[in-house]
């Protein structure tokens, strides 16, 4: 059984519409991680930072969040 | 009390613990069944939420919170030991406790909304709260709008992350008081007008580059005629967002545009 991506993980904890693409996403993230520990200890933590993030003020979208957030995440 | 059925219930379970992939049929289905009725209520109840028909948004919201949730919050919470929780009656509390949540989160959101709106009246040709912005930022800004605006997309949605991005500098709004504030204020309007509203955006911040080139791009395809023969720039912006559920249709757009931005930067200015 392979382990999530950080891919899979940051796309899961952060989408938000009710997509094809997110369904089948989250589909598969969630029969992993309830039966993989590790993976599921990794989206918990994930998914924190996500909403904690989504309480601080918004840059320009998400793109600055991309610029800001590979410095954000450095810092944590 | 429930409004589900022990079968619907169980089914649920196995949709969400057997089925491989998992799947949420049943949960946005006992999702709604409990709690369409009660959120209505809310979006009546409410004065942050009242005559904004919120409530389509508000279920939206809840579902995918739930599917975000439903094995981390509730099926293997991290203090079950790792023992699947089947209690039905614990999984209503919780359902409920995501719902009150994320109304709690939404009317927070509509009421600092509010504010900003009647603070833009208030000012009128407000000056930029990023004025302030460093070089660096803004270079990395500009750069993000002049691969926005040359995105291979549809140019409703080029329009909407720009205009978007030009909300959020020029008001410090939080994206989903963007996307709301465009709804609210922008439906009525034709693309034309938004693209002359950019413009005078664009020129209260001049050093977003968006070269003659791209601008040129964009007008092209505002004047190109749709199937019936009328202009692209010439349609309400809401006809488009209107058929694809409002704001999360412009949620969306700006999120395919964030994507192919971070696609093209990936290994560019920005690491
Ligand atoms: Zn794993």
């Amino acid at each position: 059984m392979n382990h999530l991506t950080d891919d899979e993980i940051t796309g899961f904890v952060s989408f938000d519409t009710l997509g094809n693409e997110s369904m089948e996403l989250a589909s598969r993230v969630n029969y992993h991680i309830l039966r993989c520990e590790e993976c599921r200890e990794r989206v918990r933590i994930s998914q924190k930072l996500y909403d904690e993030a989504a309480f601080e003020p918004a840059g320009i979208t998400e793109w600055l969040s991309s610029g800001g957030k590979a410095e954000k995440m450095n810092e944590r | 009390m429930r409004s589900f059925t022990d079968e619907e219930y169980e089914l649920m379970i196995y949709e969400l613990t057997e089925k491989e992939p998992a799947s949420f049929d049943m949960l946005c289905a006992i999702a709604y069944k409990s709690l369409h009725n009660v959120v209505i209520r809310w979006c009546s109840e409410d004065p942050a939420l009242c005559g904004r028909q919120l409530d389509g948004d508000i279920m939206q919201e809840i579902a995918i919170r739930l599917i975000k949730t439903c094995v981390t919050g509730f099926l293997k919470r991290d203090d079950r030991d790792g023992v699947i929780n089947r209690d039905p009656v614990q999984f209503n509390a919780w359902m409920f406790k995501v719902a009150v949540n994320i109304k709690r989160d939404t009317a927070n959101a509509q009421r600092a909304m509010d504010i900003r709106t009647k603070q833009i009246d208030e000012r009128h040709g407000v000056v930029s709260l990023y004025d302030d912005l460093d070089e660096d930022r803004k270079e990395k800004i500009s750069t993000a709008f002049q691969i926005a605006a040359g995105a291979n997309k549809k140019v409703h949605i080029l329009l909407t992350w720009l205009l978007q991005s030009l909300l959020i500098l020029e008001y410090d709004l939080k994206k989903k008081e963007a996307t709301h504030f465009m709804v609210d204020s922008f439906g009525d309007k034709t693309l034309f007008e938004l693209w002359k509203l950019i413009q005078a955006y664009l020129s209260d911040l001049p050093w977003i580059e968006l070269s003659r080139e791209r601008r040129d791009c964009l007008i092209k395809k505002l004047e190109k005629p749709q199937t019936g023969g009328i202009q692209t720039g010439k349609i309400l912006y809401k006809d488009f967002f209107m058929k694809k559920g409002g704001t999360a249709a412009i949620s969306d757009w700006v999120n395919r545009v964030n994507s192919f931005i971070n696609s093209r930067v990936k290994y560019e200015p920005f690491n």
